[in-house]
């Protein structure tokens, strides 16, 4: 590193290390050696690693041990001294041509941490609600349990879900992405089986039928079930409590191919006995996050004898 | 998307013409004619997959459950089937 990089680092108010390619600090700026007690002497030479303590070891091991292995830059976060902070480890190119590591630390924000704080206080409730829905649905094997039964079944797949967002709520707030449900695929037909069925629950004795329009099994489309579940939800609950409910509802799925790319349109339908309906939806930010981050197209046709159509189209998961 | 979608409205109200020309849904579906006359219809292959789960004493609905067909398509071939002449419903 030159003396001019140097130099512009020492300015920074934000804690910076820059270490070589076997993973030894080279340097520490000002701000670091403030905030983590430690001379450039003390630091250089060491492990990235052991200029952090406890957990965080191994935090700061396994970004570098990323950044060595895919060049790219990585996530993670520290504490020191009760303070939080944000850091990315990026790749450097040092003069031999070899990748070294800089690491930049950011000192939390205080809503953050105590948003942190909350998801762990979340936990506890969510793991013992499992455990009493577990030992109920033990206890729900015979004919007259059944009823029941399927609700405490409903119960536990709506806490995987809590359970997922949960997790992505975690990997948002610790800045880094979450891997698991951005490289998972899922096949649609099931989704939209489980909308269908939820949705006649909740009907109850309601006049509009539920109808489900979709084969066995689809092409796989990427993304998070959950998300598209929770999507549909919204979109079938959203009709039923409109001022004019539908006198039927179809929730259906099947595979679509243009010219250019394979797909799968899920679909939630609507007819009124008297006719059609000229209200246009305007669904909720939520809906149309979830769709954009399903990579789908959202699209809502009214025709006024014909009724109205929600399609969602999603992108076939190509290998 | 647009076209797609009255597709989806148009399909939505073809399933219920044909849910309600099959009538009740718990009939059972028979063959009216027999095995080699079958082939003079040329039917396409979902029908003849259809023809082929019809025994005598399963109902229009579970034989519909059992194909893992997409509804739709299950109730436009039972339907193609009984307008043929082919099979009929008995209570």
């Amino acid at each position: 590193m030159t003396g001019a990089e140097q130099s512009l680092l020492s300015f920074l108010d934000a804690p910076v290390i820059v270490g070589d390619p076997e993973g030894r600090a080279v340097y520490v700026n000002p701000a670091f050696q403030s905030r983590f007690d430690i001379t450039v002497e003390d630091a250089r030479g060491r492990s990235l690693a052991e200029l952090f303590e406890g957990g965080d070891r191994e935090a700061v091991l396994h970004a570098v041990a990323e950044v060595f292995e895919y060049g790219e830059s990585v996530r993670f976060r520290v504490r020191e001294r009760g303070v939080g902070f944000a850091a990315v480890a990026s790749p450097i190119v040092a003069e031999d041509a070899r990748v070294g590591v800089v690491i930049l630390l950011k000192e939390e924000v205080e809503g953050i941490e105590r948003l942190l704080s909350l998801h762990r206080e979340i936990q506890d409730p969510i793991d013992e609600l499992s455990h009493s829905l577990e030992m109920l649905l033990e206890q729900t094997g015979g004919r007259r349990g059944s009823r029941y039964r399927t609700y405490v079944e409903d119960s536990l797949r709506a806490l995987t879900r809590l359970r997922k967002w949960s997790h992505e709520l975690r990997a948002m707030l610790s800045g880094t992405p979450s891997p698991i449900l951005e490289c998972q695929s899922f096949d649609p037909a099931e989704v939209v089986r489980r909308v269908a069925e939820r949705t006649v629950r909740r009907i109850g004795d309601a006049e509009t039928t539920v109808q489900l329009l979709a084969a066995r099994s689809l092409p796989a489309v990427r993304g998070d079930e959950a998300r598209l579940e929770s999507v549909l939800m919204r979109i079938a609950q959203g009709r039923l409590e409109e001022d004019r409910p539908p006198s039927a509802l179809f929730i259906g799925a099947r595979a679509v191919e243009t010219d250019t790319a394979a797909g799968v349109v899920v679909s939630v339908t609507e007819h009124w006995l008297d006719g059609g309906c000229n209200a246009t939806p305007s669904e909720p930010p939520v809906v149309k996050e979830s769709v954009a981050a399903l990579s789908g197209i959202l699209h809502t046709t009214i025709d006024p004898q014909l009724g109205r159509t929600t399609l969602l189209r999603l992108p076939v998961d190509t290998p | 998307m647009e076209v797609q979608g009255y597709f989806e409205l148009v399909r939505s109200h073809l399933f219920k013409y044909y849910r309600e020309r099959i009538a009740d849904a718990s009939s059972v579906l028979k063959v009216k004619i027999a095995p080699q006359e079958i082939m003079k219809y040329n039917l396409p292959a979902d029908a003849g997959f259809l023809l082929s789960m019809i025994d005598g004493s399963t109902s229009v609905n579970e034989i519909l459950a059992l194909s893992g067909m997409d509804p739709f398509d299950g109730a436009r071939v039972v339907h193609g089937l009984l307008e043929a002449g082919i099979v009929e419903a008995n209570p």
